[in-house]
């Protein structure tokens, strides 16, 4: 039943980040809405809970601390610079390829994957201390 | 008689899998792409049991169950959240607003089927 409904997965996710990547394109960390922040979060959101259902773990990892960065900018607890835009830009981009790859190539180990997931793992340790 | 069900979500593969897990089963199933889209739903038919995300655009999930319970002819329908959200506070949240249940996202048919059939009793 899944993989009759994994076509549609596929379809809306990459949907859903081409949308992003052609709004990402037009902001900078001194003009992104909030209407911008949420879709990001929600969008994310949704890549989270879905696509482990359809076999991309992989892809539901890399947008764990995607998501928790967007919560934390959403509610004022973070705030934007560039190199936040810029790496959603790249996150969004690698998201995508892992999609294209499909749901059983090996774990990319690369070194573009790991240093987004590390730099998006990192915010979230910032807001963590500056939370505490 | 089959009982109806309204599934409320703005991912389709999403509404896909409930869809055909509970169609399936016998539910008759209706389908709102969010909060908004599902108002159209909640005019009076019988609906037994409501299953919403909550982050959605237009009327997210704890926005439309505030909607529904303010309806006096769906004020103690089952609604349960279906979500990738995990946190406390929003779980809380939705209590408050008169959530009935919570199910987190990846979510297994058989779960969910047992959960409904468990508020449905």
């Amino acid at each position: 039943m899944i993989e009759s409904i994994k076509h549609i997965f596929i379809e809306e996710t990459s949907r859903d980040l081409h949308q992003l990547n052609n709004e990402l394109q037009s902001v900078s960390f001194e003009n992104i809405s909030g209407e911008v922040t949420e879709k990001i979060f929600r969008t994310m959101h949704t890549i989270k809970g879905s696509a482990p259902m359809f076999g991309y773990n992989n892809i539901a990892e890399i947008v764990i601390p995607v998501v928790e960065t967007y919560r934390a900018l959403s509610k004022g607890r973070l705030e934007f610079d560039n190199q936040i835009i810029e790496k959603t830009k790249n996150i969004v981009l690698l998201i995508q390829d892992e999609l294209n790859k499909g749901d059983d190539h090996l774990p990319a180990n690369d070194e573009e994957k790991q240093m987004l997931v590390s730099f998006f793992t990192d915010m979230n340790r910032l807001n963590d201390r500056t939370n505490d | 008689m089959a009982k109806t069900v309204l599934i409320v979500d703005d991912s389709e593969s999403i509404r896909e899998v409930v869809n055909f897990t509970l169609q399936n089963e016998g539910y008759d199933v209706l389908v709102g792409v969010d909060g908004e889209d599902a108002l159209k739903f909640l005019d009076g038919r019988t609906i037994d049991i409501v299953i919403t995300d909550l982050h959605m655009p237009n009327l997210d999930g704890l926005g439309l169950i505030r909607k529904v319970r303010e309806m006096e002819a769906y004020k103690h329908i089952p609604i349960l959240f279906l979500t990738t959200e995990s946190q406390a506070s929003k779980k809380m949240e939705a209590k408050q607003a008169g959530a009935t249940g919570w199910i987190i996202k990846p979510f297994v048919p058989a779960k969910l089927l047992s959960a409904i059939s468990r508020v449905l009793r």
